[in-house]
């Protein structure tokens, strides 16, 4: 349960460990490896299922044992590794001018965004991520295709970088 | 402003035809099941469908007669509602634009549809009177428009610091189309700079062939825009003088049409591929040639129709282009664009150019050997309506010699167009690839689908496909100047899209597997809005890591958003003074 204390902590985290050339990157809630290998176990069961039905009704047993060893395989090495080395790939980093993520394995990506930009964020939490504990953390500015999504973050973080960021975004106002 | 408190309009309604008028798009639609219901009941059939007209219109004199308008301290009020009464306020100082729009029903019966929207969107228009009489229409848009807030004093929206941040500027040349820069020529002695905005220089003395119109046209409105408040002296503070941006005639509009139907381009395609078939040998064996004999009478019988077609397909793409865009204007004044264009549904619309996010040059082979060209204006309004003039503003013809002045009138911060970088070798190296396998699916598909010698005819799409690989490796490029960047993509229709580093909202640099092997990344600039993305394709990595960061350490976009924010405090303070709490505030904290 989180406490102000908490996210007080996390606040002073995030901006110690920002700001200048020594920005320290930092990693999503390993929770959110959970969250990734759901989808995974979920078609994997659900192949096997299918599988095993059709082991019993058919007569080529053999066949759909086969088959549904084949989908525990590579569900199981694909679900453990994939989102390993994806989560291995995500970075972020909340700096003095900007919000920088980085991730994507095959196809990467990197995303900046200056907090004067910054319009709102939102944290959003589905059945999926609140079972896993996570939040999602989306930052929006006024362009619709502004990329600015961490997929998964303790709520505690989500709250620190939240105050963090929009206090720099309205730093501005005060002018 | 005090003049905004004071300004009341009575309550009016709306035009005395406007039940018709409302009746005739409900008509259109239930046109067919009425026309079943006479044709399968007869007589009855007929009195069914008057009574049904006549409910129709019944509801809607009721409607009429219960919707009014009226503007009272400082609010425009609506109400409206038969059965669930309406109350709609819209504090004035919160209207962004207000667009007329004239289709063929208005312009018979002589009124014009009003069309209010507010700053920060939502989806839609915020209010919509159907339809005025053309003098309550333009002394509403007077009213409403005649009391906006000045920008605040020392936000100017185009304030971006000169000198290299991050990323050493490429000189600007005055060669739209990548020419090696040749300085224009010295002005004339005895030569006298006329005031900026008045179109190419003539002799000393004489206006230029772009000063402002002379004797009113059928859209002139009835003063200087914005329009004098009731009571106030003309030439009051806040007058702008206009400066025609463009102006296109029929003539112009036909060739537009013409040139931008894409029909012309696909025909020079279709033409190249005619001619490689004239370059096979005559008798290569006489199975083939009876075979491409009969292949050569089907393509001669698609040739004929496609030439009896072909000048049919261009009348039509002129005339459409005549219809949608007839006595097309953009005029400037001061910070707003105003557009009127449109034959049969006329339209009017006005654009803030501080809303302008990005401007587009497109063209293509055929315009680019005429020197014509388009301009796309692309803003944030935010309002989902497809058809707004707001969202994308579209210049249908803007010729070459004229491309400088169009840009600097539209988008004062991009500067005119650099000279701009090629992309790295490496990228038509990709290009080709690209092109060779797709050509290597098109052949290996073929060879194992047709099964005969015909099948090795399909080895000539490696020609074409290396062609356009190279068009598509020449097309791209990208530059630099201190306020804009600038980049340029598309084999066949080319865009070049100009995006001030101010109104840049965030950046994403993206590689796929291929372009991490040469050290290539692809860069997005994210502008306000729901338009599409600024792309810098195939750029060298380095370059492009540092154009970023360039681009986002540019104090200028610091400056716009600060300047974005003052814009709607200001309308927030001054809403929050006039009205009386009726209207929700929008849930966005600036409207860019």
């Amino acid at each position: 349960m989180e406490t102000r204390a908490d996210v007080a902590e996390h606040a002073q985290f995030v901006d110690e460990t920002s700001g200048g050339s020594d920005a320290v990157p930092l990693s999503l809630s390993p929770k959110v490896l959970l969250f990734w290998r759901m989808p995974w176990a979920i078609v994997t069961l659900l192949l096997v299922a299918v599988c095993v039905i059709g082991a019993v009704a058919s007569d080529a047993t053999t066949g759909w044992l086969i088959a549904a060893a084949v989908f525990v395989a590579i569900g199981a090495t694909a679900g453990t590794l994939l989102p390993r080395a994806r989560y291995r790939r995500w970075r972020y980093w909340v700096t003095d001018e900007t919000i920088e993520l980085r991730h994507g394995l095959l196809f990467r990506a990197e995303s900046s965004i200056p907090h004067f930009r910054v319009q709102h964020i939102d944290v959003r939490q589905g059945p999926l991520q609140r079972s896993a504990g996570i939040v999602e953390l989306v930052i929006s500015t006024a362009s619709a295709s502004t990329d600015a999504t961490l997929p998964g973050v303790e709520p505690e973080r989500a709250d620190a970088i939240r105050q963090v960021v929009l206090a720099r975004a309205e730093a501005d106002d005060a002018v | 402003m005090e003049p905004a408190a004071s300004l009341t309009l009575g309550p009016r309604r709306l035009h005395g035809l406007s039940p018709v008028l409302d009746l005739l798009p409900a008509a259109q639609q239930g046109f067919v099941p009425i026309a079943v219901l006479i044709v399968s009941i007869g007589r009855w059939g007929i009195l069914g469908a008057l009574v049904l007209v006549a409910i129709g219109l019944g509801w809607r004199v009721l409607a009429w007669s219960r919707r009014t308008y009226r503007i009272e301290d400082g609010v425009l009020r609506i109400d409206e509602g038969v059965l669930n009464r309406n109350k709609r306020e819209i504090p004035l100082s919160r209207i962004q634009q207000v667009d007329l729009r004239r289709r063929l029903r208005h312009r018979v019966a002589g009124v014009v549809a009003v069309r209010i929207d507010t700053a920060g969107g939502g989806s839609g228009a915020e209010a919509v009177l159907d339809a005025l009489s053309e003098a309550d229409a333009l002394e509403l848009r007077t009213a409403l428009l005649g009391h906006r807030a000045p920008a605040p004093a020392g936000a100017s929206q185009y304030a971006t610091p000169a000198g290299p941040v991050g990323f050493p500027p490429i000189a600007p040349h005055h060669d739209p189309f990548g020419q090696p820069g040749i300085p224009p020529p010295p002005p004339p002695p005895g030569y006298q700079q006329p005031p900026p905005g008045y179109g190419p220089p003539g002799p000393v003395g004489q206006p230029g062939p772009f000063s402002p119109p002379t004797q009113p046209g059928p859209f002139t409105p009835a003063g200087p825009y914005p329009f004098p408040p009731p009571g106030a002296p003309a030439g009051a503070p806040g007058m702008h003088v206009p400066e025609v941006v463009a102006e296109l005639d029929t003539r112009d509009l036909a060739l537009a049409g013409v040139t931008g139907s894409g029909l012309l381009a696909g025909l020079s395609i279709v033409g190249f591929g005619f001619l490689i078939l004239d370059y096979l040998p005559d008798d290569t064996g006489q199975d083939v040639s009876s075979g491409i004999a009969d292949l050569f009478g089907t393509a001669l019988v698609i040739g004929i129709a496609a030439i009896l077609l072909v000048p049919l397909w261009l009348v039509v793409a002129a005339a459409a282009s005549i219809l949608r865009d007839h006595e097309f204007t953009l005029t400037r004044y001061g910070p707003d664009l105003h557009l009127r264009r449109g034959l049969l549904d006329q339209r009017e619309a006005t654009l803030a150019l501080h809303r302008i996010q990005a401007v587009w040059v497109l063209d293509n082979p055929i315009r680019r050997k005429l020197g014509l060209s388009a301009v796309q204006l692309q803003s944030a309004a935010s309002g989902t309506d497809a058809t707004s003039d707001v969202a994308r503003l579209t210049i249908p013809l803007v010729r070459a010699h004229d491309l400088p002045r169009v840009l600097e009138m539209v988008m004062p911060a991009g500067g005119p167009l650099p000279t701009l970088v090629p992309a790295p070798p490496a990228a038509l190296r990709r290009a080709r690839f690209r092109s060779l396998v797709v050509a290597a699916i098109v052949f290996v598909l073929a060879v194992a689908l047709i099964r005969n010698a015909y099948a090795l005819l399909a080895a000539l799409v490696f020609l074409p496909a290396w062609l356009y690989s190279g068009r598509v490796y020449r097309a791209l490029g990208h530059a630099r100047t201190d306020t804009a960047v600038v980049t340029r993509s598309g084999p066949v229709v080319r865009n070049t899209a100009v995006v001030p580093v101010a109104k840049t909202q965030s950046c994403q640099l993206r590689s796929t597997p291929f372009q991490r092997r040469v050290d290539l990344a692809t860069l997005r600039i994210q502008v306000a809005g729901r338009g599409p993305t600024v792309e810098i394709i195939d750029g060298d990595a380095a370059t492009l890591g540092l154009l970023r960061n360039g681009v986002l350490g540019a104090p200028g976009a610091r400056l716009d958003e600060q300047s974005v924010r003052k814009r709607a405090h200001a309308d927030l303070e001054a809403s929050d003074q006039a009205a009386e709490g009726g209207q929700p505030v929008s849930n966005y904290r600036s409207q860019p």
